[in-house]
């Protein structure tokens, strides 16, 4: 059923798709990337290297390129080493209580980014929880000393090792077992089994997470920014400070393209690595994998010991930001828990005061304009690209993935740049500084995944559903509306979810192109964490944080948890009801009955 | 009536189908039997409508449907995996041709129940989700949901495939009853020989795109019109031309032992080899080297000095031969099947 090219130019509704998409590409994903590249090289409308001569004598934009690649290649190590013993310990190795350490460790599934950040700060920072019982045992050390480099590569580590826990769990699960037990008959002791049958074999997936993880680093914004202090500054929050000055906007493009450049190369790799090294099972019947007791006694209670330290580490700063959410500001400056200061004042004042609300409404009300209009787009687009395939809508293809190979800065400052006067692409209005650069900064954003994830559903779709479909006598838009999106529905409603649990906390392109009166969650909570003295605000953060955690814990619940991709795959079941009592009137029946059986089969039909 | 004339279907520079004729009379059950990549699909999607002609005319009942959409050929087909709508109910998915076709709710109700009946799906069944049944209820409601429209002529596009041997045998009986029960030109499409001799009244015999034999199933198989479709429907012995030789020496000097000749297993005699010799037919002496049983049958390879042939014996419960008993094979001469000089160069 591959259309080609004069097949999409004769369907009406893919041809104004195809329209809209155009525009839309054009408009916000290579004019922006074009005017960046001309705001660097061509200034004055002559080609100019002056931004990249003023940057490379910028002595802190150079420490600050220096921190970032530093930061990467520590992390590789840091989140590797922790992210492959978390998923070990819990998938592979035969640990007690394994469910609940998992637990601990997934919380940063359901707690990231900005949030995650300040939840660290709050318990190891200046005035922090695990500070001030540090300092009762150390008195002489100083209060400060969860700042630099150390305390960025300490948080980020945490903060980074759900890639683990979703994609090398899921690929360790699928090592087959008989593998294991083969090793085993010939003699191969656990490590042995472990370091030359099951670590190759996902080696393909540590060097994909690893250059992921090594892209995070580099474009980190929220842990240098809030923990990196005047000794650590990294390339991100670099080009935010150089973006909000117009005179070094120059300067802040550059290094937007540096990282952008990096970007591309390493997915280059990384996409080099994935097609030259997946290992697939050859077994024709593979046996689910069995965990493995780990047969030296010291062993066994070092990995016990570090498994259990680790989750002390993952989870003490959600279980004590939720505990503190109940408690006044007072208890959470001094970082005491007293029996008299739990109060439910914090939450009240969050469901009932209109000003500690708005964020919240800002960061939801974003969320769901940005995950509507992007689900509802390229519901269309991704049955566009999947069924034409032709030169065109495999370039088209390709610029939609556009955000996905550029970090966010580098998006935000081309919309900024772009827009920041009136461009006729968009009805010659001025766009930065308005309530509708930040949504279409969210919606491009999630372009790449949501694309990616329904052209996948539309793909495992059958061909011979449509043929059927066809033969019956449907057209392209009944076969589209009727069988088409009932079936991706499911995985529609799940990506919805996931971008809208995604935007809810985002600050990294917030804090670009937010309205300064419609600031978002992410940008309230990062402000929080700025402040010297603890305040209400501090308590409001920590209700914020809570009400995230319980959204995104049900979310990937109901997306992941309820039977494997359950979520996903979940087909729209017929109303058996409908159609039972479309049947309760048989044929021998009077008239009267039969016709509001009909009427009955009409709502069936309906649905 | 179907017709294909001079049909060319390519897929970029491979030629699927590269000069198609084949005429497919009314109301008979017609197979295309062949190997997997033989093109018997090809031309059952092409009659369908997804694939169009590059070159060549196919007619429907005199009328030319080569360009015309599926729906508008009155066809009705069932795909191998049912292509079952899975978030539709089994009455909805019966019924959805009828609502594209705005066929009135009370028409639409007294046709899906009429055929429903047909199909042997209860009222129960009719209200769950198609992916509630099992696969030989989902075959139902894909024949259920392709007749309902009351097509001129049903496709089956190897229907059978996804079932268990001993439903898969069932389904055989129902269908070809179900077909003639409506009296339907049906274009069957399978690589199993079985389910072609049993159902079809006429079949095509296709490799790589050409049809190498067309004819009622006692003429595909006794009568095998070439060596392919010896080879590939039934199970035949491949003859050396020292054996064609003995038995060319009774009866048999119409055969040519420089080509190629074959005889159907079930046309070897095994005897004994102290039972009274017919001077009738050729014999030849042998050791039985293994046998496999059946049930109902065993099936014996048998060394001879002339190579290797293989036959089979019903079972009386006498035990039969066992490997390394001496045995005698009987060929009657007209039972070999001979075919111009292969296209391997003559059997050694």
């Amino acid at each position: 059923m591959n259309g080609s090219l004069k097949q999409l130019l004769r369907s009406p509704l893919f041809l104004v798709v195809a329209a809209v998409l155009l525009w839309f590409s054009v408009t916000f994903l290579i004019y922006p990337n074009l005017t960046l590249l001309g705001t660097v090289f061509m200034p004055e409308g002559q080609l100019s290297f002056d931004a990249i001569r003023r940057l490379m004598s910028s002595q802190r934009a150079m420490e600050s390129l220096r921190n970032s690649f530093l930061l990467a290649v520590i992390l590789s190590v840091t989140v590797n080493a922790v992210g492959i013993f978390i998923v070990l310990a819990t998938r592979y190795f035969d640990i007690k209580g394994a469910r609940v350490l998992w637990l601990g460790y997934a919380s940063t599934l359901i707690y990231g980014g900005i949030v995650l950040v300040a939840g660290y700060k709050f318990l190891y920072g200046d005035s922090g929880f695990i500070t001030r019982l540090l300092l009762n045992v150390f008195p002489g050390m100083s209060a400060s000393w969860f700042t630099g480099m150390f305390a960025v590569v300490f948080v980020m580590t945490f903060a980074c090792t759900g890639n683990h826990l979703l994609f090398f769990g899921n690929a360790l699960a699928k090592v087959d077992f008989q593998t294991i037990e083969a090793a085993r008959m010939m003699g191969a002791s656990s490590w042995k089994v472990l370091r030359s049958i099951v670590l190759p074999t996902l080696m393909p997936m540590v060097y994909a997470i690893t250059i992921l993880t090594f892209l995070g680093g580099l474009s980190a914004l929220a842990a240098p920014q809030v923990l990196g202090g005047e000794d650590f500054q990294t390339v991100t929050p670099m080009i935010l400070t150089f973006a909000n000055a117009p005179s070094s906007r120059d300067l802040a493009a550059t290094l937007a393209m540096i990282l952008g450049l990096s970007t591309i190369v390493l997915l280059a790799v990384m996409n080099r690595l994935e097609k030259g090294g997946t290992y697939f099972s050859v077994s024709k019947v593979p046996v689910f994998l069995q965990k493995q007791k780990i047969e030296n006694p010291v062993a066994n209670v070092v990995v016990h010991a570090v498994a259990y330290a680790l989750f002390a580490v993952y989870a003490l700063p959600p279980v004590l930001i939720v505990i503190f959410s109940f408690t006044d500001a007072a208890s959470i400056q001094s970082a005491t828990l007293d029996p008299g200061s739990f109060t439910l004042n914090n939450y009240l004042r969050v469901f009932t005061d209109y000003s500690a609300l708005w964020p919240f409404l800002v960061s939801i009300g974003y969320s769901a304009v940005a995950t509507t209009v992007v689900v509802f787009g390229l519901l269309f687009v991704a049955r566009l690209v999947q069924k034409f395939r032709n030169p065109a809508t495999a370039a088209i293809e390709y610029i939609l993935h556009i955000p996905w190979i550029l970090p966010s800065t580098m998006v935000a400052l081309g919309l900024i740049v772009t827009f920041d006067h009136s461009e006729w692409l968009v009805g010659n209005i001025v766009l930065t500084g308005t309530l509708a650069i930040l949504a279409i900064a969210y919606v491009i954003g999630k372009i790449p995944f949501t694309l990616r994830m329904l052209k996948a559903a539309f793909a495992a779709v059958p061909d011979q559903l449509e043929e059927a479909a066809a033969i019956l006598g449907a057209g392209s838009f009944t076969t589209f509306r009727r069988i088409l999106l009932p079936i991706v529905a499911p995985t529609a409603a799940a990506v919805a979810a996931l971008n809208f649990n995604h935007l809810l906390d985002d600050y990294d392109t917030a804090v670009f192109l937010a309205h300064p009166l419609y600031q978002p969650l992410g940008i309230v909570i990062k402000n929080a964490t700025s402040n010297d003295t603890l305040t209400d605000t501090t308590a409001l953060t920590f209700v914020y944080t809570v009400i995230l955690m319980a959204i995104t814990g049900v979310t990937m619940w109901l997306v992941y948890g309820r039977g494997a991709g359950s979520g996903v795959s979940r087909r729209r079941r017929p109303s058996p009801k409908a159609t039972k009592a479309l049947l309760s009137a048989s044929p021998e029946a009077a008239r009267e009955p039969r016709e509001l059986a009909a009427a009955g089969a009409a709502n069936t039909l309906e649905k | 009536m179907i017709t294909f004339e001079n049909v060319e279907i390519r897929f970029g520079d491979f030629v699927a189908l590269p000069d198609y004729q084949l005429t497919v009379e009314e109301g008979e059950f017609f197979t295309l039997l062949g190997p997997s990549g033989c093109g018997k699909s090809t031309a059952l999607r092409a009659l369908a409508g997804f694939i169009q002609p590059s070159r060549g005319d196919i007619r429907i009942g005199g009328k030319r449907v080569t360009h015309l959409p599926s729906h508008r050929r009155e066809i009705g087909m069932v795909f191998q995996s049912y292509a079952l709508f899975p978030t539709l109910s089994v009455w909805e998915n019966i019924a959805f041709g009828l609502k594209v076709a705005k066929v009135s709710k009370a028409e639409t109700m007294e046709r899906v129940r009429e055929i429903a009946r047909e199909v042997n799906l209860s009222d129960e069944q009719l209200a769950k989700s198609v992916t509630d049944l099992s696969g030989g209820q989902q075959q139902r409601v894909a024949i259920a949901r392709a007749l309902v429209l009351r097509p001129k002529i049903l496709l089956l596009d190897e229907p059978l495939s996804n079932l268990d041997a001993k439903l898969r045998h069932q389904l055989r009986a129902q269908l070809k009853d179900l077909q003639q029960e409506f009296g339907i030109t049906t274009v069957y499409v399978t690589h199993d020989q079985d389910e072609a001799l049993t159902m079809s009244d006429r079949i095509a015999v296709m490799n790589n795109g050409r049809i190498e034999q067309v004819g009622t199933p006692q003429d595909v198989y006794t009568r095998s019109a070439t060596e392919f479709v010896c080879n590939f429907v039934g199970d035949a012995n491949k003859l050396s031309p020292a054996t064609v030789q003995v038995v060319m020496r009774d009866g048999g000097s119409h055969l040519d032992p420089a080509r190629p000749a074959y005889v159907r297993i079930e046309k070897v005699r095994i005897e004994a080899a102290d039972t009274a010799a017919s001077a009738a037919v050729p014999a030849l002496a042998g050791r039985v080297s293994s046998r496999h049983y059946h049930g109902v049958y065993s099936s014996y390879r048998v060394e001879t000095d002339r190579g290797m042939l293989r036959g089979i014996l019903q079972e009386d419960g006498r035990g039969g031969f066992q490997p390394g008993d001496p045995v005698r094979l009987l060929v009657n001469p007209d039972d070999v099947l001979q075919y111009g000089v292969s296209r391997y160069g003559v059997a050694s």
